[in-house]
């Protein structure tokens, strides 16, 4: 418009320079050809105004669009209508995964068949094409070939941000070709800024009503939480009414007898009433301390409280009492334990508790004549204790209920005995405290066997001291603590140190650590440069060593002692350019060598360690933060631990191998490694029930199973995951046909990671049982993988996988074959906290 | 004294069963006691009680099922089913009434008043004889 105003002054100037006859034939050429261009501004000023018109129109509609995604496609629809542009892709920022999700496309399906779609750009790559433009008109000029994406090559193309009226940037318009005149070029960038500002108000307000209905979804299915809160509620007061109701009828009911016939009862009988009513106060008050005890345990208990436990000289100590009780009644006792000491970093008096609970128990159940066996041993990871009886056993239906603290035998009166119910609450809230993992199951000869898993997990030795606060909610001992125990449940591993520069700079000093002895611990100091951890710390780069015994960057003296397997892995902590630590760590629980999936997951957690270690201090003031952080500690350390020995832990190995096979970049593989070792937190909040339900699920029972994803990603969210390590997760249970969830992605569209993940997923699944089938054999787990390949499964990735699957048919049949104890880890798990079902 | 009944006694509490049956037979009925629901199916054919004092929380087969299976049978049509329990919630009270007790009485009891109301129950039925 400036260009024309411009022509038609020129024009008036060049007017009063001419000769009068000239000027009078000019005056008419001039007049027509101002004419011409006035009636051809004025088309234009006309077309433009239709144009904005139509904006107008189309904005109006817009807002009668609730749903974020219809509107996005219209957007796109209406910026390929009115301006003609080829290829249109709308994208919109994401809280969620932090970074630009592409919400809607335009021109690019028909073109190669593949889907823009949940493409993302990060902020950085955004911030980028904004600088490469160098542009200063309205939107962004971005030149062919910018960003080398595939999407936008062969032309140059044009970026219009979306920003709400309240100054957010919500998202951008990238279309293309711009290739047209620029005065047109300029007109249409105008248009298109004024069409982003008219529909920026509707976005906004969709992107409102989405989180809303969300929220709503979310409030429903709290409500109907609370609903089944209420009715556990309304049982546990029942059940323990009833259980105080029985000793108090036996009481009173005695009592009564005593008062009207005191005279007249023979000594004899005096005695008897009188010892039936002492016995019965006893069980009274037993009652009375469970449901008090119950109450502390969920109040939560300091981890202070924890000491290194020789756990088989506790249960000797107990077992004379035991005996006397058992002989009472005429039942055997028999413990079996190994002849050496078992070690354990647990609270005593809660490891003392969980022990009488679980006897006790085993004891009722027992008839006169029956046998109730202690069984106390070692598996790699975990330290195994096992009460078994020779009673009736427990309904099969009824295992994974009856740890349920208001549980009750559903709708059925039938019970065997008192003061069930709130025992065993109690020893699962105390196996819960320490990680571990309590399970029921009936014995094949009859009676019942109560099993208890406590992780192996060595004491964190401080040697500089955390001042300990109790009134943190979170105190920084706990927090370090359970940091390193992350690590080394994540990684598998004995002995995890956290090195530090001492307060002069000049060498590291330990912080923190596990699996060293605390003369070790103390007296490390490594000079900048020097052994392995120095290096680290000097050259900001990892190093995996195979044998530190060979190795002659290892300063044998101080090493020596530390590894009983003899690899080692030592990775830097980065701060902005620079190294304030070095985690370090070795001795594998399984005794094979760390290697190069380990250095992966070990580099993707060193980012997280320093944030919540910068983050920390701040966290400080904000108790709920931190308590979200520590559930979150928790969640992924119980996870890591236990899945160490099942099938998970080869599949992940597998999946890794296959990515790399598909050339994935050491970040990508990184992000894969942190997703492959927590994407399924979430299971944890699914109730057991629902995912030991042998019949096929009902449709709000599949959402609330399918919640488990983005449950998952709030738990890790304290972790600060990385955007991609949320994108996989959040996309694992994504079908190839789009018939899978969250989203209903379609082939391409969903992360390869993710499609790995889903893969890996399903094949850890079938080659472990389930309540409701027996494990599936190798064989038979790959020809369903097979058929699932364009339904579930992305053909690509599938053969990737199956490859490297097929290589390890050796490995895979071995551990099928072989003990219990991998069988035993790959039961669902009844705990809906801590503990995750193995896929 | 009322009428001399057979009085069947099914509780899995001991001590309150033992004393259930020592001051029924006190007053002269004569007693015999079972500790399940299955003993309890057991004895109601051996024994022939004119009434069951049948408590609810029960192993093996509870006492809501065992009043049912009592009810389906017409051989028992006139004894009388006095249902006791520790659990006194309205739906364990509408269960038992559902299955065909006569009466529900809530733990804890006093022994007198069960016994009383027994007997009263006992000549009522024989009133309508």
């Amino acid at each position: 418009m400036y260009s024309l105003l411009g022509i038609s002054e020129s024009l008036v100037a060049a007017t009063s320079a001419q000769t009068a006859p000239l000027v009078l034939a000019g005056v008419g050429v001039v007049g027509f050809a101002l004419g011409v261009l006035l009636w051809l501004q004025r088309r234009r000023r006309m077309a433009q105004a239709r144009v904005m018109e139509r904006i107008l129109d189309g904005a109006a509609r817009l807002t009668a669009t609730r749903r974020l995604p219809e509107m996005c496609d219209s957007i796109v629809g209406m910026v390929g209508e009115i301006f003609g542009f080829e290829r249109v892709v709308l994208y919109l920022w994401s809280d969620a995964l932090e970074v630009f999700e592409a919400r809607s496309s335009l021109g690019f399906e028909a073109a190669d068949g593949t889907q823009v779609r949940e493409r993302t750009v990060s902020r950085k790559d955004y911030d980028a094409l904004l600088l490469a433009g160098g542009d200063h008109g309205p939107g962004q000029l971005v030149p062919e070939g910018v960003d080398g994406d595939d999407l936008w090559s062969g032309s140059a193309s044009l970026i219009e941000e979306l920003v709400s009226p309240d100054g957010e940037p919500r998202g951008y318009v990238r279309v293309a070709p711009v290739a047209r005149g620029l005065g047109d070029a300029a007109d249409d960038r105008h248009l298109l800024t004024y069409m982003l500002q008219q529909v920026a108000a509707a976005v906004d307000a969709a992107e409102v009503y989405e989180r809303l209905a969300n929220r709503n979804a979310d409030l429903s299915l709290a409500s109907e939480k609370l609903a089944s809160l209420a009715d556990m509620k309304a049982n546990f007061v029942a059940n323990v009414s009833h259980e105080l109701r029985t000793p108090l009828t036996s009481i009173s009911a005695y009592t009564e007898l005593l008062q009207q016939n005191l005279t007249v009862l023979p000594p004899e009988s005096l005695d008897e009433f009188l010892a039936v009513i002492h016995t019965e106060s006893l069980k009274l008050t037993d009652v009375i301390n469970d449901i008090l005890e119950l109450s502390r345990m969920e109040n939560g208990r300091p981890v202070s409280a924890r000491a290194e436990t020789d756990l088989e000289q506790l249960v000797r100590r107990l077992e004379d009492g035991w005996k006397g009780r058992a002989a009472d009644s005429e039942q055997n006792i028999e413990v079996v334990t190994p002849d050496h000491a078992i070690n354990l970093h647990v609270d005593p008096v809660l490891i003392q508790q969980l022990l009488t609970h679980l006897v006790a128990n085993a004891l009722k159940f027992t008839p006169e004549g029956g046998r109730v066996s202690i069984h106390l041993s070692e598996t790699g990871t975990a330290v195994r204790l096992a009460v078994e009886d020779t009673g009736i056993g427990i309904p099969e239906d009824e295992l994974g209920a009856i740890f349920e603290k208001f549980y009750q035998v559903d709708g059925s009166a039938t019970r065997e005995h008192n003061g069930q119910g709130v025992g065993l609450a109690i020893c699962h809230e105390i196996v819960t405290h320490h990680d571990g993992r309590i399970w029921a199951e009936n014995r094949e000869g009859g009676g019942a066997r109560f099993q208890v898993l406590l992780p192996r997990r060595p004491a964190v030795v401080q040697p500089s001291g955390d001042p300990q606060s109790v009134l943190a909610p979170f105190e920084p001992g706990e927090f370090h603590q359970r940091m390193l125990h992350w690590i080394s449940g994540s990684l598998g591993v004995q002995t995890v140190s956290l090195l530090q520069p001492d307060e002069h700079g000049e060498s590291l000093e330990i912080r923190a650590s596990i699996g060293l002895p605390e003369s070790v611990a103390q007296g490390v100091r490594v000079r900048f440069g020097s052994g392995i951890a120095g290096r680290v710390w000097a050259t900001g780069e990892t190093l995996l060593i195979a044998d530190v015994t060979r190795d002659r960057r290892v300063d044998r003296e101080v090493s020596e002692p530390r590894y009983s397997t003899p690899s080692l892995l030592c990775v830097p902590l980065h701060v902005g350019g620079d190294v304030h630590g070095v985690l370090s760590v070795n001795n594998r629980i399984d005794g094979r060598p760390l290697d190069a999936d380990d250095r992966l997951l070990l580099e993707a957690l060193a980012p997280r360690v320093t944030e919540l270690m910068t983050q920390y201090a701040s966290w400080q003031a904000d108790g709920r933060v931190l308590s979200e952080l520590r559930e979150s500690l928790r969640a992924t350390t119980s996870v890591g631990h236990l899945r160490q020995e099942s099938f998970v832990e080869i599949c992940r190995e597998i999946c890794l191998a296959a990515a790399r096979r598909l050339e994935l970049s050491t970040t990508e593989l990184g992000q894969l490694a942190f997703a492959l070792r927590y994407y399924d937190v979430g299971m944890g909040c699914v109730p057991p029930q629902l995912l030991d339900k042998p019949e096929p699920l009902a449709h709000h029972e599949q959402l609330f199973v399918q919640r488990h994803v983005e449950a998952g990603l709030s738990i890790l969210e304290p972790l600060r995951p990385s955007a991609r390590a949320r994108q996989i997760i959040l996309h694992h249970h994504e079908n190839w046909d789009g018939t899978g969830y969250p989203r209903g992605l379609t082939g391409d569209a969903i992360p390869a990671e993710a499609r790995l993940l889903r893969l890996t997923d399903t094949f850890a699944a079938l080659l472990s049982p389930r309540p409701w089938r027996s494990a599936f054999g190798l064989e038979e787990a790959l020809t369903e993988i097979r058929q699932g390949v364009g339904r579930s499964f992305c053909p690509r990735t599938t053969s990737a996988f199956l490859a490297e699957a097929e290589s390890r048919r050796y490995r895979i049949i071995e551990m099928q074959t072989r003990g219990a104890d991998a069988r035993d880890l790959a039961r669902p798990a009844l705990d809906r906290r801590g503990m995750v079902t193995p896929v | 004294m009322a009428l001399p009944a057979r009085i069947l006694i099914v509780d899995d509490e001991k001590p309150i069963a033992n004393l259930l049956a020592q001051t029924f037979e006190q007053d002269g009925h004569v007693v015999a006691s079972a500790g399940d629901g299955i003993d309890c199916m057991n004895k109601m054919a051996s024994f022939r009680p004119d009434v069951v004092v049948m408590d609810i929380m029960m192993p093996k087969l509870d006492g809501v099922e065992a009043t049912k299976l009592i009810r389906r049978n017409q051989t028992y049509a006139g004894t009388l089913i006095i249902a006791l329990s520790a659990r006194a919630d309205d739906k364990t009270r509408q269960r038992m009434q559902e299955a065909g007790a006569d009466a529900f009485v809530r733990k804890p009891f006093s022994i007198a008043r069960l016994v009383a109301r027994v007997e009263e129950m006992l000549a009522v039925r024989s009133g309508l004889r």
